[in-house]
């Protein structure tokens, strides 16, 4: 089982989320902000990325890519709302793994999650 | 309907999470969307935060499947994502529709806590909000049956050596979306859905996207491609499955003559090559074709070279990408036609939701075989493959050039039940008790040490205990201090309304709103500041007419503003209106019989102002709909001096007028004045505190039986504590917690000194004086609430905490001034009648 980390600003889809992940037996480890998130991908060093777009202090995007300076290998898959395809579209050009788009059914971010894990 | 019992897909948990956020949220919106109308498009930061609620408040109410709220706020999105970009201007009847909406929104979540759906109608707000937004051109579809057969939906390999042999049928389906259907995009999907279950949708008119973004009109016509998963008679399956979905019409299902290639051309598996054609498809709920096109041009660039795609990159970056076409990305990279097979599936596979249809060499060298159809070259690509976790700068160069970001100040926050808060408050205010008798203890045993060593480390123990508790008690003090902003940040709403509806143009400006104040301060102060500010916009600012008459701008300038000072909280309210003639207010309180016209006239500037806080007076010359409706600043007063606050008013005719209101920071800590009476410690609370004097015993005057001294000219009526409590004493309530003796319950005035100390008190405007036997001094005092034992007890409303640990009650100035009043009537009691 890994340990994921999981960013959205707002906690109630954290919560929703880290649900899910802690079903399937993952560690969830949480950022609300961008800032927040590349912080703690230095520290807890987690094998997967679930990052939400739309944050304040620092978006997705940007965190996205200055996770990927720290550590090209890691494993980040963005999470969006419906309408923000351009956003998609350049986290996949700066090196995102993958795309869940918000609201999420289950099954969704379980074969999303798996499939990183994989 | 309104009235239906709704559900709501979240567990108690989520649910409170859910609707704290929510709240916040709509908080933001209210606040932010009057920052939006007051600065303009300008401020980028606010155009973010303010899309960001939105957009936030969409995705958790989608989460939880509250339709409605989902639908609203995906209409006031849409209007501010706008907004952010500066495509859609900032109007007035914009942000009055967008604060409709935040209402509207408002209501709706209401519905999370009742379950019934409210009668709210949201349509027409949509429709409003929707109208604002400039609909985005919509790509003209290619007409069914006229399609350009140079794009089939499924290129046949170029060069192809043999022909795909035909799997199954196509069928077109045509269903009609009911006119009347509210979501009819909602509708469409489930059509699109529906219709995956029995085979793959391979096109559709609307597209997925379309569909998905909204974009089917009620009424529309739907047209899908279906290729089915068998042979068998789909045409029988079609409408029975489309008939699960209401508002939906199927109108003509028609086999297409044309069939879609499923089966990769066949090719020698040893057959070598150096370049390549990859055909990749989605699947039919793949839910943004270009992001998953992107991933896949980017991960064929670590098999080769890619030399050209279908479509364009440049097309996959604009986001043009059917969901129901292939993907066809030609690759330079030689070897023979198994291993690059085995290479692109296990590649490309790893993405989501795409397969590799087939994979044919397209020629050998730079030399094509044939040209791939429409595919553009691509030179900038790079030379050699990139490992697949590198961010490939394709276009903008800027992929992985972001440097360390500095770490983050945000503080962690945590989310506390105020009950808890007020628990460990209550606690804390124990354990300081008991360290004060420890403390009391320690020194009694070091007096009689036996062991002056072990007597020492407990005094030392003793005094870091006392240290640590204090700590404790600020941090928890502080723990429960907010930002004023949680009260002041309704009134910008409050002020605009008011001003509509009044018909001033009012610059509302509001300082200091991060000065902190106790919750329980917080959570009481905000009435008596909505009367401040209706006072100030319906009587203080005059008429925009009246103003360009006077010279003074049009709009009416009120001013909110918070500060500390000392242990206080200050808070401002201020206009720059007429001002208030102290002549009207001198008359206007003789013709309400509230005083005489000689004391009127006798009545120095000041006190004649202070009369508008006078109970029944009104300065509103007629009732008007916001202030005045027989809530007049009496209860102002009175609601801010239960608060241990006080108010006063300074008043410049024609310049305008400022109320100011001084709260303690925190109701569990007060300024008191300790007194003695028969011993025992009492504590007055400083805001009813006129003047404390000490009289001559001659100087005390008996009229109509009830003692009174003579104060600036005024007769102020008096009352001994020492009676009042004796009573209290002798009836068998002690009023005092240490069990200390009490004094003498008789009135021997004899026994009196010839000095005596008269505390001059206050409530409301009415006044006494309380007669004691020492002033102790003022102190900070921590408020207890006091046990059953001196609930009933008249004159006391709490218990205070001294600094030594001693409980002294603290006075209740209200009921003793009654007391008082009661006793002057002549209609009650012994007590305070002193010869």
């Amino acid at each position: 089982m890994a340990k994921v980390l999981l960013v959205d600003d707002a906690a109630f889809m954290r919560m929703r989320c880290a649900k899910v992940l802690t079903k399937l037996g993952h560690t969830v480890v949480e950022a609300e902000n961008g800032a927040q998130a590349v912080d703690m991908f230095e520290r807890e060093k987690p094998e997967l990325t679930l990052l939400d777009i739309t944050m304040p202090e620092m978006d997705g995007i940007e965190a996205l890519k200055a996770i990927k300076t720290r550590d090209p290998a890691a494993k980040i898959a963005m999470v969006s709302a419906m309408g923000q395809q351009s956003m998609v579209l350049d986290a996949i050009k700066a090196g995102a793994a993958d795309f869940v788009l918000k609201p999420f059914d289950e099954e969704r971010l379980v074969a999303a999650v798996s499939k990183l894990l994989a | 309907m309104s009235g239906q019992p709704l559900t709501f897909d979240a567990t108690p948990d989520e649910m409170v999470v859910f609707l704290s956020e929510a709240e916040e949220q709509m908080e933001l919106l209210s606040q932010d969307l009057l920052r939006l109308e007051h600065e303009g498009d300008t401020n980028s930061e606010l155009l973010q935060e303010i899309f960001r609620a939105a957009h936030t408040l969409k995705g958790s109410s989608g989460a939880i499947g509250h339709q409605r709220m989902a639908h609203l706020t995906h209409a006031v999105e849409s209007v501010l994502d706008q907004v952010r970009h500066h495509t859609l201007p900032v109007t007035t009847p914009m942000i009055d529709l967008l604060l409709q909406g935040v209402d509207a929104l408002r209501v709706l979540l209401e519905e999370v806590t009742t379950l019934v759906e409210s009668a709210i109608a949201i349509d027409d707000l949509c429709t409003g909000l929707n109208a604002l937004t400039t609909p985005p051109p919509v790509v003209a579809q290619p007409v069914p049956g006229k399609r350009d057969e140079s794009r089939p939906y499924i290129a046949q390999p170029p060069g192809a050596v043999a022909t795909a042999a035909p799997s199954a049928a196509l069928w077109r389906v045509e269903a009609q979306i009911a006119p009347e259907c509210l979501l009819p995009a909602v509708r469409a999907l489930q059509v699109l859905l529906a219709l995956s279950g029995l085979g793959t949708v391979t096109r559709s008119e609307p597209t997925s996207e379309m569909i998905e973004a909204g974009q089917v009109a009620a009424g529309a016509n739907v047209t899908l491609w279906l290729a089915p998963h068998s042979a068998d008679d789909v045409a029988a399956q079609i409408a029975p499955t489309l008939a699960s979905v209401l508002e939906v019409t199927v109108q003509a299902i028609t086999p297409e003559g044309h069939t879609v290639a499923a089966t990769p051309p066949v090719v020698p598996g040893d057959q070598t090559a150096s370049l390549w054609q990859i055909a990749i498809t989605f699947n039919a709920r793949c839910q943004l074709p270009a992001a998953r096109a992107l991933q896949v041009v980017l991960t064929c660039a670590t098999l080769g070279t890619v030399a050209a795609s279908q479509p364009t990159l440049e097309e996959i970056e604009a986001g043009q990408v059917p969901v129901d076409q292939p993907l066809l990305v030609t690759v330079s990279a030689p070897g023979p036609l198994d291993a690059i097979t085995a290479a692109a599936h296990a590649a490309i596979e790893r993405i989501p939701e795409v397969q590799v249809a087939y994979v044919t060499p397209v020629g050998v060298g730079a030399q094509l075989i044939a040209p791939a159809s429409s595919a553009t070259p691509m030179p900038s690509a790079s030379p050699t493959p990139s490992p697949v976790s590198t961010p490939l700068s394709i276009k903008d160069g800027e992929g992985a050039g972001v440097g360390p970001t500095p770490a983050s100040h945000a503080p962690r926050m945590v989310r506390i039940d105020v009950e808890r808060l007020d628990a460990l408050m209550n606690l804390v205010g124990e354990l300081v008790i008991d360290r004060t008798r420890l403390a009391r203890i320690s020194g009694k045993l070091g007096q009689m040490a036996h062991d002056p060593v072990l007597a020492e480390e407990l005094t030392e123990t003793c005094r870091h205990l006392a240290r640590i508790s204090d700590d404790l008690q600020d941090e928890v003090m502080r723990s429960r201090m907010l930002p004023i902003e949680s009260v002041f940040s309704k009134f910008p709403r409050l002020v605009r309304d008011l001003a509509q509806k009044v018909g001033k143009p009012i610059d509302f400006i509001v300082e200091g709103k991060d000065t902190e104040l106790d919750r329980s301060v917080a959570e009481q102060i905000g009435d008596p500041i909505i009367h401040l500010l209706r006072n100030s916009i319906d009587h203080g600012v005059e008429s925009a007419e009246r103003r360009a008459a006077v010279g003074k701008a049009p709009a009416g300038q009120v001013r909110l503003a918070a500060r500390h000072e000392e242990n206080q909280i200050v808070i401002d309210v201020e206009d720059d209106g007429h001002g208030i003639d102290i002549e009207v207010i001198k008359q206007k309180a003789v013709s309400k019989g509230i005083l005489s016209a000689e004391a009127a006239a006798r009545l120095s500037d000041r006190e004649a102002v202070d009369l508008i806080f006078a109970s029944g007076f009104s300065t509103a010359e007629q009732i008007s709909d916001i202030s005045g409706r027989g809530v007049g600043m009496d209860i102002v007063r009175t609601n801010v001096e239960r608060l241990n606050g006080s108010i006063t008013v300074e008043t410049e005719v024609g310049q305008g007028t400022r109320f100011t209101v001084r709260l303690p920071l925190t109701l569990a800590i007060i300024r008191a004045l300790l007194v003695e009476v028969a011993g025992q410690t009492y504590a007055i609370p400083l805001t009813s505190v006129v003047e404390a004097l000490r009289i001559e015993r001659e100087a005390l005057r008996s009229i109509n039986g009830r003692a009174a001294i003579a104060l600036r000219g005024q007769v102020l009526p008096l009352l001994h504590l020492r009676d009042v409590f004796a009573e209290l004493t002798s009836t068998g309530r002690p009023a005092a917690g240490t069990g200390r003796p009490q004094g003498s319950p008789t009135g021997d005035t004899a026994e009196r000194a010839a000095r005596q100390f008269v505390v001059a008190v206050r409530w409301g405007e009415r006044r006494g004086g309380l007669i004691v036997d020492a002033l102790v001094g003022e102190q900070e005092i921590v408020i207890k609430p006091l046990g059953n034992l001196f609930r009933s007890a008249q004159g006391v409303s709490g218990g205070a905490v001294l600094g030594d640990g001693q409980v002294a009650p603290i006075l209740d100035i209200a009921t003793l001034i009654k007391h008082i009043i009661a006793t002057d009537r002549g209609t009650a009691v012994s007590q305070g009648a002193v010869a």
